[in-house]
């Protein structure tokens, strides 16, 4: 372990390319990361063909993935100028997320490093998000505070060291994400709403609807975001209703203040050496201000990644892989994929035979991976 | 040509190596739980069972279907990785005519469970050593295949009927077809080895897709494009 920056210990990088591959919902995505250097990052976009029913269609997702995966696969390889043989490993999202979509990019993943020799390492989608940053600001200082807010998950982590979780707080019904749709909806406005409603706050005056604050009353750091959505129902339905622009300043304002008070709250209680933010929303220009200034005013460092690095992207999976290959771990044969699955752990918690398992006559793996 | 074949379209499981012997390797079972976790290890305990490594594959061919849309998916991903990993001729196959080719008969009924009352049937004759079909794959209620099989002509009348779908419709079909018979049951569920030889004939006529070509075919519109409509 090496002494990096704020004192913390700084932990070990695999440093052979790793093909990171990411279909968890409606982004199918491959990268090549070697070490914290994105060599590609490939990201083939559903948002078109889901906009018409409003959200992610479970079926359409998966039969878009495995149209495409292996044209992305292809072109995130080219970009890096690598082959396959070229490869240390190859990581892959194993949950959470839509368990047919998963199906694709597991399966694809376990075939192509059983056949190409090569390790696999699963990965912990939300635990992506997290890495992210890593890819722009290298590894981050520990104890860590961080919160991941994406379209359907609100998580408030504590981080003491690599590869350790503990969910500090959480969305009790609603995600972030998913109550910036369901607003948006309301208001009439496009899919998906957080870029939406973001836009039109802009023009907007929050002062002029009221919102309540979630969970006012409460200590921990759990979230709520279904009373805020019914604020703005209630809203729509007064006579006159509201000017949609202060709506949605009001509703981003509110969603945005209750992030970022049990976020300050935990830092002063915890006192962590670095604030890292992942997930969509996190792309969410209100909720990087705020934080910002928070942050500031706190002393503690915050960690940003750039809006392109906040959509899902198989290069934030294959970091996170990166980190834990570094530890030893290896994905079993079986991995299989989860729509729920515990922080702590990329693999679902199944203990099996290392993926490939070593066969006599076999060049080892550690061979394989050229030093 | 070593070719490993795929085959997860229905319920049953199944991996297979071929070579121009014939069959080398074969794991099969019938509802292995979800075929996402059994694959890889099946594969991997396939190229232990005859003593090598991955390198020993030449051609892969996978089962396309119709059948089960997350395991055509799981299957057709498991095959285009593998073939990608090591730049390999791939093919896909249809499941249907996967299961008539190990039926000896001149003519051949298909009928697998396509669930909701539904199943997915094909006609096949045998000639010169190859099945062509006489019914193009449909997936309907059984009364829509029947119509569709009477709809050829004699050739259906003492046609071997075949597939998982026997197990519901058995009788439906074989009162309605007078001549026919039924297959043994064991022949009922498709076969990895018989994906893989009718696969390694396809890459050895050069008939070897894009990796990308290779692709599900569902054959049936989900509900969503309903939803969609309007
Ligand atoms: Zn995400």
């Amino acid at each position: 372990m090496v002494r990096g920056r704020e004192g913390a210990q700084r932990p070990p990088v695999y440093g052979q390319p790793v093909l990171g591959i990411e279909t968890s919902c409606d982004e199918t995505a491959a990268a090549v990361v070697q070490g914290t250097e994105v060599r590609s990052n490939v990201v083939a976009s559903q948002v078109d063909l889901h906009h018409r029913y409003g959200g992610v269609v479970p079926e359409l997702a998966a039969r878009r993935h495995v149209e495409r995966l292996v044209a992305v696969v292809d072109e995130a390889l080219e970009r890096a100028e690598v082959e396959v043989a070229d490869l240390g490993a190859v990581a892959v999202t194993c949950g959470p997320g839509l368990v047919g979509a998963l199906a694709v990019g597991v399966a694809f993943a376990k075939a192509l490093s059983l056949a190409a020799g090569k390790p696999l390492v699963g990965v912990n989608h939300l635990e992506g998000h997290i890495y992210a940053n890593v890819l722009v600001y290298g590894p981050f200082p520990t104890p860590a505070l961080a919160l991941v807010v994406s379209g359907a998950h609100t998580d408030l982590l504590w981080i003491p060291e690599y590869g350790r979780y503990r969910v500090l707080g959480r969305t009790r019904d609603d995600a972030a994400g998913e109550a910036f749709d369901k607003a948006a909806r309301a208001m009439g406005l496009g899919y998906p709403g957080g870029p939406e409603i973001d836009r039109l706050s802009q023009k907007g005056d929050p002062a002029r609807v009221p919102m309540p604050e979630p969970l006012a009353s409460e200590d921990g750091y759990d979230f709520s975001f279904s009373g805020l959505k019914t604020a703005v129902l209630r809203a729509l339905q007064q006579s006159p209703p509201p000017e949609v622009a202060d709506l949605a300043a009001a509703f981003q304002q509110a969603v945005v203040s209750h992030l970022v008070r049990r976020t300050v709250r935990a830092a002063r209680d915890l006192r962590p050496a670095c604030l890292l933010l992942g997930g969509g929303v996190a792309a969410n220009r209100a909720l990087r201000e705020r934080l910002s200034r928070e942050a500031d005013r706190l002393g503690i460092p915050l960690w940003l990644p750039p809006a392109w690095l906040c959509t899902d992207n198989a290069a934030m999976i294959a970091c996170a892989g990166a980190f834990r290959l570094a530890r030893g771990e290896r994905a079993p044969l079986d991995l299989g994929a989860w729509a729920d699955l515990p922080w702590q752990d990329g693999t679902g918690g199944r203990v099996g035979p290392s993926h490939p398992p070593q066969q006599p006559g076999r060049v080892s793996e550690d061979k394989q991976v050229r030093q | 040509m070593r070719v490993l074949g795929v085959e997860t379209a229905t319920d049953t499981a199944s991996v297979a190596l071929v070579d121009g012997s014939g069959l080398l390797a074969e794991r099969t079972v019938r509802g292995p739980g979800r075929s996402l976790e059994w694959l890889a290890p099946a594969i991997w305990g396939l190229l232990q069972d005859v003593g090598w490594g991955p390198d020993v594959v030449e051609g892969v061919a996978v089962s396309v279907g119709p059948g089960s849309f997350t395991g055509l998916r799981v299957g057709i991903a498991t095959a285009v990785g593998w073939a990608r990993a090591r730049n390999l001729p791939a093919c896909g196959v249809p499941t249907l005519e996967a299961l008539a080719a190990v039926v000896e008969a001149s003519t051949v009924g298909v009928l697998v469970d396509a669930r909701r009352g539904e199943v997915a049937a094909a006609l096949f004759q045998r000639r010169d050593g190859r099945v062509v079909r006489l019914v193009e794959e449909l997936v309907a209620p059984p009364e829509e295949v029947l119509n569709a099989f009477r709809a050829a002509g004699d050739a259906a009348r003492g046609c071997v009927l075949v597939g998982d779908g026997l197990a519901r419709w058995a009788a439906v079909f074989t009162r309605a077809l007078p001549d026919s018979r039924l297959a043994d049951p064991t022949s009922w569920s498709p076969r990895a080895a018989s994906v893989a030889w009718l696969g390694r004939q396809r890459l050895l006529e050069g008939r070897a897709q894009p990796l990308v070509h290779i692709q599900p075919w569902y054959g049936r519109t989900p509900a969503f494009r309903q939803v969609g409509r309007g």
